[in-house]
């Protein structure tokens, strides 16, 4: 059931949104009989002329591959594109390997991945608190929330050259970066899930005579909880693309580094690779994380489906 | 940006009389409250960069005031033709948003569409799965080295960026839409017999456009970022060329004037996009309101 979704599950993609309109307004994908395989029968005899019944979506999505494939090579072949600027996929899938097996470019890997999970933490560490604070107070809410719909709206890559001057080359900079981009989603969801908590349940917590640590701990946070997932698993792609733009423009250590000396030496097999190598990384921590929202906030993948 | 209407906030509501001039000063003043509320720690916090920027005397971080003197001296002028904008603003601004409007709009048209097909036609949807799955995985700008091979440096090689970095949200949302739409919906339009153009005008388009437009939404913000990151990295002209070039010349101030000018860009953008969603989605909320959403 679930394989066969297509890209349904989610819609944040790469951007840097809050939940607040986007979440509510996504359709979850429904998971009733009716959308079941067999209403689309007819149109797999149509497309493939197999016939019998339709076909599971992995084969499907194994051949949509396999055609990339195919056509990529076709494309090369046929001298559309100059093999100087795309490679054949063939030497592609060979200098992946040659990648995987190379220490030192794990080693860069690695250099992203820190750099990654630092600007994570960090931002997290002082965003999450700090929306909750934010969010909890109703005389802070209104002006916080037009400071961070302005500051969210500017693209931090703008930002680069000045880091660059601040920071220098290494680490810092990359972190630093990167904890800004991701610091007002992180921000925003975590303020938005307190101000979500119903009010209902709020005013019968007081009721029973609870304080306001307790009030928080039962009440507040668990409604929050979801919300701030989808904050962390937002900022968790971008945190990854603003990583490695960094390292494209001009940082010491990284894939990013290592992709822009290959380019410079003219070997465009490599880059491919690398870029391949790259988009699994980024398909990893994406289910990954999805994953992990999962297990820890199942209540909230309840509530979303519920909401529709 | 709003230090004159931090105080506004303090300002008591005019009492109302009679008198129509009152009831407008009444209303400015209540303007001005809304915008106090709103606005006063962003004007603090202003305030307090200028302090601080003044007392550590940085190079790099110059007070906002000298930003602001920067910037009307870099992307403003006193011509009237000119809407008030500089020689500056329009060589180095208009091909920017030139780029961000074509990709977006390539983007929108391709999304758009693509996703309604792969929406409807599910087969497609499963074929084309793990490749849009890949697609979104890949960080745009890892593509920069790549393009700029195919392209050359060339506004089509921004234009090729912001499009590809704009499709993914656009694609997903679409498919998302169809995908989502209500069973109780989609059957009845069936049992109704509808036509295939009214069935996708009356029930497909409507039922999946706030989802649409959300991922339109989205990807106005990876739009303004890719334009700037892919002209950071090689243009011949434009707000992240500009960008560049105060900084090799360590003229900060106009460096932080772009970046305040950019930071307006995206504000004006996602405010408009806000508007233009309020107005377009209006018998959406109205339809979630009728249906007694609990919210």
């Amino acid at each position: 059931m679930r394989a066969r979704g297509g890209p349904v599950d989610d819609t944040s993609g790469k951007g840097t949104r809050p939940v607040a309109t986007g979440e509510r307004t996504r359709p979850q994908a429904p998971d009733t009989p009716g959308t079941g395989p067999d209403t689309s029968s007819g149109q797999a005899a149509g497309t493939g002329g197999r016939g019998r019944g339709p076909l599971p979506a992995w084969v499907l999505g194994g051949a949509g591959v396999v055609t990339m494939f195919v056509c990529w090579d076709l494309v090369v072949r046929l001298g559309v594109i100059s093999p100087d600027s795309v490679p054949p996929p063939a030497d592609t899938m060979v200098r992946l390997a040659e990648l995987l097996a190379d220490a030192s470019f794990l080693g860069q890997v690695l250099q992203t991945l820190l750099a990654w999970l630092v600007s994570m933490l960090l931002a997290s560490a002082v965003g999450v608190p700090l929306g909750l604070v934010l969010g909890y107070f109703a005389t802070l809410y209104r002006p916080a929330s037009a400071l961070v719909h302005a500051a969210r709206s500017i693209p931090s890559s703008a930002f680069l050259p000045i880091v660059i001057l601040l920071f220098g080359l290494g680490l810092q900079m990359k972190v630093s970066l990167s904890a800004y981009a991701v610091f007002w989603p992180i921000l925003l969801n975590a303020m938005y899930g307190v101000r979500d908590a119903e009010p209902l349940m709020l005013t019968a917590g007081r009721a029973m005579g609870w304080g306001r640590g307790r009030l928080l701990a039962r009440i507040v946070l668990p409604s929050a909880a979801p919300a701030i997932a989808t904050g962390l698993r937002v900022a968790c792609s971008t945190a990854l693309i603003v990583v490695l733009s960094a390292e494209l423009l001009g940082a010491t250590s990284g894939v990013g580094t290592v992709i822009t000396t290959y380019q410079e030496a003219q070997r465009p097999d490599y880059v491919y690779a690398g870029i391949l190598i790259i988009g699994v990384l980024g398909m990893l921590i994406y289910y990954g994380v999805n994953l992990a929202e999962r297990l820890l906030v199942p209540w909230g993948h309840a509530q979303r489906g519920a909401d529709r | 940006m709003s230090a004159a209407n931090g105080t506004g906030a303090v300002t008591p509501p005019a009492a109302p009389s009679g008198v129509s001039v009152a009831g407008v000063a009444g209303r400015v003043l209540r303007g001005l409250a809304w915008a106090g509320q709103r606005l006063w720690l962003l004007a603090a916090l202003l305030v307090l960069w200028e302090v601080l920027a003044r007392q550590a005397g940085s190079l790099f971080i110059p007070p906002f005031s000298t930003i602001v003197t920067a910037f009307a001296d870099t992307w403003l002028s006193d011509r009237l033709v000119a809407l008030f904008l500089s020689d500056q603003f329009l060589a180095d601004v208009l091909p920017s948003l030139a780029r961000l409007g074509a990709g977006y709009g390539m983007a929108t048209v391709i999304g758009v569409c693509g996703g309604i097909v792969l929406g409807v036609w599910r087969q497609a949807g499963a074929f084309f799965n793990p490749l849009i799955r890949l697609g979104m995985a890949v960080p745009v700008t890892m593509l920069l080295p790549v393009a700029i091979v195919i392209f050359g440096i060339t506004s089509g090689m921004n234009i090729f960026l912001i499009a590809l970095g704009c499709l993914w949200p656009i694609l997903v949302n679409t498919y998302d839409g169809i995908r989502g739409l209500d069973t109780t919906m989609t059957t009845a339009a069936r049992s109704l017999r509808l036509s295939p153009r009214r069935h996708f005008l009356s029930v497909l388009l409507p039922g999946a456009s706030p989802s649409i437009v959300a991922g339109m939404r989205i990807s106005v913000g990876i739009g303004l970022v890719l334009m700037v990151i892919s002209e950071l990295f090689a243009a011949t002209a434009g707000l992240g060329f500009f960008i560049v070039n105060q900084q090799k010349l360590f003229r900060f101030p106009e460096l932080w004037s772009a970046i305040l000018l950019v930071a307006l860009l995206g504000i004006l953008l996602n405010g408009i996009f806000e508007l233009a969603e309020r107005s377009v989605l209006r018998w959406h909320r109205a339809a979630k309101a009728g249906a007694g959403d609990r919210r």
